[in-house]
């Protein structure tokens, strides 16, 4: 039985009643003026939890694009500096196709081998480029300087290990190329062999870039003919190879960078679906609320006027 | 006449008292636990006729001969038992509602995901100092969200045992009450307004201690009553019909409620219902939120701990340790008279003693001792160290007043270790490279084992070392300049034993193929310990990711939340109805009492008018005489 107004357990209940609807009214209100559904995890464990679940990935996906962003910055600086040394490879070919042609005088054939000198310091000198960090690009993983004459004068790689590396999924990409796949590696003399005859012409050496452009300039100022004839081809020959080396190095980098991009793109798509899912799980339904919110006012608004008119009516304004 | 006039009286006072009755439910309309009186009119006892009469022909009018309450006891007590219950619930789902505040702010799920993504960061830069003091400053932020989530989760238990202890301190004022109103009620007349009044205090009393714990009331004669705590065989008396009340306490950890606490304390299984009962459920809550949170931070410690151990820093030494597990809590005596301020810090790498430190400040000077009594420093200064504790007093402080220190480990210790930018290891040990001409695919892999110790064929020369792949799947180990050969192992893709390491060539290098491996040199430019850690983010424990078993311990307390704000919900409805149904029986109904009146004031004025006519023909008789 419902008790009547005029009691205080009635009054209490019916006074109960509209202030439920009251907070109710208040919930719809807060979440249409936040626009989250879902608040603490009381609201909605379950939702919470996915939501919490989706934004740790999205988060992760976004430091990963600010990696990617990084390892593309200093694989087009490797590409920069290999395109610069591929061009300095090329004009070294054409000074030592000029300089092979024996009826050059021994002067302009000097005048070729300061060229190529200048060369090989400016090849030396982007061999040398850093990232934007001052990490050295060629290096590796070690501190700079990339390449450090050794004994013989010749260029010996300074660099240990395989350069730094950026995490994407499922594979982990290098993030640059290291000097020897660039540009060779210089054979060792073997200290076991015979001293060489000074009149014949030694064999064939395996050169780095930077030893075969030196190379090519001692070359040019070989006096004697055998030496200088099979020295000059076998620098022609090193030549090619290195520009071969440098085309194959550079499309290596640039095929890392178009997967750092396409990996890119993936995330793009991957992060707008995630957003949307944490959207549905979490964010107030405008429409919904909104009708919820007419609802209950509609209501609120007869229950308190029904209680006004009731609690109105009394006995004891009768009573003389 | 006399008679009449006799009669018109007697209804005049009994409708008069009846009338008061009314007005007293009226005035108490609102007041809590005031149940509605009625008066009883009964007629009055005849006496015998005079001498002259021998058949009396009229009655001897009415009396309001009692005042009786319009109670159900069995509605009484289905109202109590569902208060009660609501009382429970509503407890629990305060408490479980602060503590679900707590974890949603403290966000230490993002904050640790912050830390692993900060390792990301430093992996795209490894040389630069500016991301390796982002990195440090992530890891301070999540060993300080640990730490500060442990520590409100600490303070949140202390506030809800100081509440459980005043719902044992109500219960045991009320039961003391219970005792004194059952004397007032063995000592008084049983139709008496005072009476009912006192019954009114006893029912308000029994209300108040069903709210608070599961109660049985049996009620004697005169009203006195025997309230039991709990219900059936089992239950324990708290107050007697004549006697003193029991006193119950609660333990320290805040699960057991004990009779008789100050003398032999004697476990007490209660009913779930009543306040005590839904803190008590509350508190063991938090005690479970407390030891998850404490087991995550000890996962998430020696995780990280370990990962950075594996690499290398700027200066290529071993990662030290990221995290200290163990910190100093202090708490002042509850008797210090002054506020002087405490501040205790614990030095790098020391570990205090298990049982504790007081530092009692005293006329002659300042005591900073252990609690096992083995060492003690004393001094007047304001800095006192001992053990690796340095404490500083401020000003003001009184003698007498003592402070305690206690280790505490779990989240509440976990901090980051005084660490500089170059101390961050990004980089792994070794550094590992191969000649471009090589068939291999992949490098060899290499990784520290404590339990390895030399080289195949005894050799203990560490990296730097040059391995050369020859023909029958061996490969020769040498010393960088290729002169020294140090070992023959096999190149197969087998684990191959070496002085504090493990290394492995992988199969499908052939004859022909060199490598190196060399130690890290300071301001190495590898990443890969960085990106390690990512993978070991994903690692579970044994009870998951350390991310997974936060979001799974606040998914939990979620879950609770919405069990117990529906578990409320239902029985709010439930003591309302209760109540409601209680109230229709006891409870003033201003609309039945205007009827009443109406109904006793026409009766009132009838036997005024009964007086009136009876004086008029007395007048008459008496103007005979004139």
């Amino acid at each position: 039985m419902i008790p009547p107004l005029s009691t205080r357990a009635g009054h209490d209940s019916a006074v109960r009643q509209l202030n439920s609807i009251n907070s109710q009214l208040a919930g719809v209100q807060r979440e249409i003026s936040t626009g989250r559904r879902v608040l603490k995890p009381g609201d909605d464990a379950i939702a919470f939890s996915r939501a919490a679940a989706l934004k740790r990935v999205d988060q992760v996906a976004d430091t990963q694009r600010r990696s990617m962003l990084a390892a593309s910055a200093r694989l087009a600086a490797t590409e920069t500096a290999l395109a610069g040394i591929g061009d300095i490879t090329l004009r070294a070919k054409e000074l030592a196709l000029a300089g092979r042609n024996e009826t050059l005088s021994a002067s302009n054939r000097a005048i070729l081998a300061l060229e190529v000198r200048e060369l090989i310091v400016a090849a030396r000198g982007l061999a040398e480029s850093r990232s934007a960090d001052g990490e050295a690009l060629f290096a590796g993983a070690a501190p700079p300087p990339s390449y450090a004459s050794d004994g013989e004068g010749l260029a010996a790689w300074a660099g240990l290990g395989t350069p730094a590396e950026v995490a994407t999924t499922g594979r982990r990409l290098a993030q640059g190329i290291s000097g020897p796949e660039a540009f060779g590696i210089t054979a060792p003399i073997d200290p076991l062999a015979p001293p060489p005859d000074p009149d014949v012409p030694p064999p064939p050496r395996q050169r780095n870039l930077f030893d075969s452009l030196s190379h090519l300039e001692a070359m040019l100022g070989e006096t004697r003919p055998a030496r200088f004839a099979a020295g000059m081809d076998e620098a022609i020959a090193a030549i090619d190879g290195h520009v071969d080396r440098l085309s194959g190095a550079q499309a290596v980098v640039g095929a890392r960078a178009a997967r750092l991009e396409a990996e890119e793109r993936r995330l793009n798509t991957s992060q707008l679906a995630l957003k949307s899912a944490i959207s549905d799980l979490q964010d107030t339904d405008i429409a919904e609320a909104a009708a919820r919110l007419s609802r209950l006012s509609v209501v609120l608004e007869a229950a308190q006027a029904s209680f006004a008119r009731v609690s109105r009516l009394s006995l004891w304004d009768d009573l003389r | 006449m006399l008679d009449l006039m006799a009669l018109g009286r007697t209804g005049v006072l009994a409708f008069q008292k009846a009338l008061n009755v009314v007005g007293d439910n009226v005035a108490n309309a609102d007041t809590t636990g005031h149940v509605r009186r009625r008066a009883i009119l009964t007629t009055q006892p005849m006496g015998r006729g005079g001498p002259l009469e021998r058949v009396p022909l009229m009655g001897a009018g009415v009396r309001a001969s009692a005042l009786v309450r319009d109670v159900d006891a069995l509605k009484q007590n289905a109202a109590r038992v569902a208060s009660g219950d609501q009382m429970r619930f509503a407890a629990r789902l305060e408490w479980l509602e602060r503590l679900e505040a707590l974890a949603t702010s403290a966000e230490v799920a993002g904050r640790v995901g912050a830390f692993f993504n900060a390792a990301t960061d430093l992996a795209a830069a490894p040389t630069q100092v500016a991301a390796r003091t982002l990195f440090l400053a992530a890891a301070d932020d999540a060993a300080g969200a640990l730490a500060s989530h442990g520590t409100e989760l600490a303070q949140l238990a202390a506030d809800i045992d100081a509440e459980t202890r005043l719902s044992t301190r109500r219960v045991n004022d009320i039961a003391a009450s219970l005792v004194k109103v059952n004397e007032q009620l063995r000592r008084g007349d049983a139709g008496d307004g005072s009476f009912a009044s006192v019954m009114d205090t006893r029912d308000r009393l029994l209300a108040e201690l069903a709210d608070e714990a599961r109660i049985s009331v049996e009620e004697g004669d005169r009203g006195v009553v025997t309230v039991r705590l709990g219900f059936g065989p089992a239950a324990v008396t708290l107050v007697p019909r004549a006697g003193n009340s029991a006193r119950i306490g609660v333990s320290p950890d805040g699960q057991v409620v004990w009779l008789n606490p100050e003398f032999t304390p004697e476990p007490l299984r209660l009913p779930a219902s009543g306040r005590l009962a839904g803190l008590i459920e509350a508190r063991g809550r938090i005690d479970q939120a407390r030891s998850a949170l404490d087991g995550t931070a000890a996962q998430f410690a020696a995780l990280a701990n370990d990962w950075h151990a594996g690499g290398v820093d700027a200066n290529g030494q071993p990662g030290a340790p990221l995290f200290g597990t163990i910190a100093i809590a202090t708490v002042a005596g509850r008797a210090n008279r002054s506020a002087a301020p405490v501040d205790v810090t614990l030095a790098d790498g020391a570990v205090p003693d298990p049982s504790g430190y007081r530092l009692i400040v005293e006329a002659g000077g300042i005591t900073f001792a252990r609690r096992d009594g083995l060492a003690s420093v004393t001094g007047t200064g304001p800095l006192l160290v001992l053990d690796g504790l340095t404490v500083r007093i401020g000003g003001g402080a009184a003698a007498g007043d003592q402070w305690l220190m206690d280790g505490v480990s779990g989240a509440r210790g976990l901090g980051l270790r005084p660490l500089v930018a170059s101390d961050v290891a990004a980089a792994r040990p070794w550094l590992v490279d191969g000649r471009p001409g090589n068939a291999a695919r992949t490098l060899p892999s290499i990784q520290r084992d404590a339990s390895a110790l030399t080289l195949p064929g005894g050799d203990i020369t560490p990296p730097p070392w040059q391995i050369r792949v020859i023909a029958g799947g061996l490969a020769e180990v040498y010393d960088p300049s290729g002169t020294t050969l140090l070992a023959t192992v096999p190149a197969d893709g087998s684990l191959i034993e070496g002085p504090g390491l493990r290394v492995t060539v992988s199969a499908d290098a052939r004859d022909g193929d060199v490598f190196r491996i060399t130690p890290t040199p300071a301001g190495a430019a590898d990443n890969r310990n960085a990106l390690d850690l990512a993978a070991r983010r994903l690692l579970p424990g044994p009870n998951g990711t350390v991310e997974g078993r936060l979001d799974a311990d606040l998914a939990d307390v979620g879950a609770a939340v919405a069990d117990s704000r529906r578990l409320e919900n239902a029985a709010a409805r439930l003591k309302d109805d209760a109540a409601r149904a209680n109230a229709a029986i006891s409870g003033v109904d201003l609309e039945r009492e205007a009827a009443e009146l109406t109904r006793l004031q026409a009766a009132y004025r009838a036997n005024a008018q009964i007086l009136g006519v009876a004086r008029d023909l007395f007048n008459e008789i008496l103007g005979l005489t004139r």
